[in-house]
Formats: structure tokens, sequence, C-alpha cells
């Protein structure tokens, strides 16, 4: 599971390095800065690091788990800013 | 996500605001959408062409990018300027204009600064970097907040000391109160902020309907999740009622995110004051790092200018987050402010009145709209 995880940051972070500004959605939206959650789906729980790995649009991603209640894959929580604030 | 598509159903949504134009039976309206979201979705569907034109959306100042004063983006130059510091910051805070230029504008003087998803990234920046200063440029009202939250906590956990937050969250309940309290507002009812009351809840918005006898509906973000909390607002109007309600039930609990508050209650603390752009100083608006998170405040450890900076004479982001005037009324919209060369943080974000107005909702008969009204108003002035 830790290696999965590894690759995928090192994929974000090579791509983060090619943004510049404000990554924008399909719909001209920049999700951080209107400070509105997604919703994303549950891939893998790690419950003992409060951390999990979604699926949101092209890609995967670790978010924090720590403030909502226990999810499993499957589940629809909502990000934002890389931390699950709500569930769906 | 399926269901999608049924938030975005015309027919129903074109149902329900014949039914809105039923129960406002003509009289005109002023509802304040406070969220930045909530703005986006609704010039970008259209949403006031499918109201009947006796509504009014006033756009609110639910922008967080918006509403920071031009001194605060000079105080994060500043610190991202300084030898030896990584300054990290939400993509969209580089384009914003300080007095001197905005945080791309340095990055591309040399100061090293980057563009992170989360603050844990730049947590993660800090770990990798132990021998560099890193900074994140924390920012956002209480949807954001819990993120910063979070990373402080683990910052201390793991004794990460390279690292420390530049906290400009903000708060959105004082920035609804000053807004009741203006003098020139006229204002009917509210369409609040879905995700901000996902984490605080609904009895914060208590005194909105209690004291100042002012309907507010939660709303989520898909266009009929507005059009029906907008008429769960006018159904309160027409019925002489005011009252808190929520229709994100899906999402929202009365009781909000207790994990989240109590993650916000243990890093942060309200500050005695803060200057909003465009509300001026608000008290209790915002907040700071708890005196037990010192060693990450950003705003000990680094010397700020801390300078009051104006906004430029031309510039009339103010009376545009206050509701007073539409985008397409500010002298410089679209001439010499646009989103390639912004003037103001309306049009710099994408979530800005400004910036949603320019690229979706001079499609739309907005404008037109309001002529008309104005023009009625003025006609029954006369009679």
């Amino acid at each position: 599971m830790k290696d999965i995880w590894q690759n995928q940051q090192i994929h974000a972070e090579q791509e983060d390095q090619k943004a510049q500004a404000c990554e924008l959605d399909e719909e001209g939206h920049c999700i951080t800065c209107s400070d509105e959650a997604i919703a994303v789906t549950i891939v893998q729980v790690d419950p003992e690091h409060g951390r999990a790995l979604v699926e949101v649009k092209r890609r995967r991603e670790e978010i924090d788990i720590t403030l909502i209640e226990p999810v499993v894959p499957g589940d629809i929580v909502l990000v934002h800013a890389g931390i699950a604030i709500g569930k769906i | 996500m399926k269901y999608v598509d049924e938030y975005r159903d015309p027919t129903l949504a074109s149902r329900v605001a014949a039914d809105i134009e039923k129960l406002s039976a003509g009289r005109d309206l002023k509802i304040m959408e406070v969220c930045g979201g909530h703005t986006h979705t609704i010039y970008k569907h259209g949403i006031e062409d499918v109201l009947p034109p006796n509504i009014d959306m006033i756009h609110g100042p639910g922008c967080p990018v918006c509403v920071l004063p031009m001194g605060r983006i000079d105080d994060a130059i500043a610190i991202a300027r300084k030898e030896n510091v990584i300054f990290t910051t939400f993509g969209d805070m580089m384009r914003v204009p300080g007095s001197g230029g905005s945080l791309l504008d340095a990055k591309a003087e040399g100061a090293d600064i980057r563009f992170v998803y989360s603050p844990l990234d730049a947590l993660n920046v800090a770990r990798k970097y132990p021998d560099r200063q890193v900074v994140f440029f924390a920012i956002g009202f209480e949807t954001t907040a819990p993120s910063t939250a979070v990373t402080l906590l683990r910052a201390q956990a793991e004794g990460i000391m390279n690292f420390s937050v530049f906290c400009n969250h903000v708060a959105v309940i004082p920035a609804i109160k000053a807004i009741l309290d203006a003098p020139d507002q006229r204002l009917d009812g509210f369409v609040g902020p879905g995700h901000v009351t996902m984490v605080i809840g609904l009895e914060p918005y208590t005194f909105i309907a209690q004291e100042r006898h002012k309907p507010i509906v939660m709303a989520g973000f898909e266009p009929l999740d507005i059009i029906q909390a907008v008429h769960m607002v006018v159904l309160q109007i027409s019925e002489g009622r005011a009252a808190v309600e929520n229709q994100y039930v899906r999402v929202v609990q009365p009781e909000g995110n207790k994990k989240a508050l109590e993650a916000i209650a243990r890093t942060m603390e309200l500050r005695p004051t803060f200057e909003w752009r465009g509300l001026g100083f608000i008290p209790f608006s915002a907040m700071q790092l708890r005196p037990e998170f010192a060693p990450w405040d950003a705003e000990l450890r680094f010397e700020v200018p801390g300078i009051r900076v104006a906004d430029p004479k031309a510039c009339q982001c103010g009376e545009v987050l206050r509701g007073v005037i539409k985008p397409w009324e500010c002298r410089v919209f679209g001439s010499a402010c646009t989103p390639e060369t912004p003037i103001g943080t309306c049009m710099v974000s994408p979530e800005g009145a400004c910036a949603a107005y320019y690229n979706y909702g001079r499609f739309s008969m907005a404008s037109e709209r309001h002529q008309f009204r104005v023009l009625r108003s003025n006609v029954n002035e006369c009679a």
C-alpha cells in the first residue's frame, strides 16, 4: 500500500511542478479558492495513519481522513485542501 | 456521478422558478448568496435568467481571495522574499496584485514560491527540505481552516520546526453581520454557504433569523440546489417567517463537523480585529494561531511590513463585495479591469463576482434585467 502511495506522490509532485497558477477544472472553477469541497470516492483506507487514497477526476490522491467518521472503499467524501471534511 | 444530472434538470428548474414567481407575487426581493462558489454557479448556469425578474441575486463577500486587503498580500510577498524561505500558496493567490506586484512577479524575480493543493503538501516540502524555512499562506473561510489546523497539529506532533503558517483565515458569520449592519443594505434573505456550514453547523446563523428577521437557507452547489434554496427563502418571506433552514441536507448536519471545529479551536483563536477588503475592519472576524502554536506562526517568526494599503482609486471591489453595485456597474469593468489585466481581487479570482460575470454572465440577460428593474422602480417613484 505504501509503495502505491509513494508512486502517486511522486507523480503528483511532477505534475505540480508544471503548474504555475490555479488549476481550474473543466468548468473554470478553482475549488480551493472557492472554499468549496469536492466529492471523491474512497479507494483504499489507512486508518492507522488517518489517510486514504481517493479517486478524483483523472488521478488518485492521498487525503487526510482524521476529521470524519470511519470510511470504507466506495464511500463518497467531501474533500477540501487535502482533508476530508464531510461525507455524503 | 449520476445525481448531478438530476440537480441540473432544466424542466424541474423552470417548475420551481414558476412557483417562486407565484409565491413572491411580483414583490421585488433582494437575496444575497454569500459564497463565491454559489456566485460562480449562478453565472455559469444562468440561474438569474431562470428566476423570475423580481428576484435580484446580490453577490456577497464569500470569496476568500477577494476579501484580503492589499497590505496582507504585501506582507506575504515580504515573507516570500526572505532568504532561505520556500513560500507555499494555493495557486490563485499567485496573481493577486499587492501594492508592488504579485507573488507571481516576486517568483519571476527569484523568490522561491511554490503552488500547493493543501497545507499538508507544504508540510511535506518542510520535511523534504529541513534546512529551509517553509511558510504556508493560509487563506479561506471555515471550509479551509480545518486543513490548516490538521497540518499544524501534525507539525507539532512530529516536531517539524522549519514550517510556519501565515494565517489569513476569515469567518463567515462576522461578514454577514457586517453586511446586515451596513446602512445601505436592503436585503430580504440569504442563501447560505453549504460547505462552510458543513463545518460550523446551523446554530451560528440563528441571530440572522431571530434578531434581524431575515430568512437564511443553506444551499448546495448544483443549480437546482440554489434554485430550491431561493424557493425556501421566498416561501418563508411569503409566510412572514424568518428561520435558519437547510436545503443541503445530503451533506450538512445541523451540528456541523465537531472534529473539524475542535481542530480549529485547538490551533487558532479569533483576532481582535481584521481588515476585509470592501468591508473595513471587522472585530473577531479572522483567525490567528493560538499562543501554544507560536513556534509555527509566520507573523512571529518573520518581520512583515504590516502596512495598510488602500485600494487603487479606480477599484470598486468594495462596493461589489458589499452587493451595492453589480460587476458591470464598476467603472473599470471590462475596460481597464479584465481577467488578463485585473485591478482588483473580484476579477483576479475565478470565484470573484467580476471574473464570474466576465467569463459567463455577459452571455446572460442579467444586466438587461437589472436595467429593467431600475427603470421600473424609477417609474414607480414618479407615479
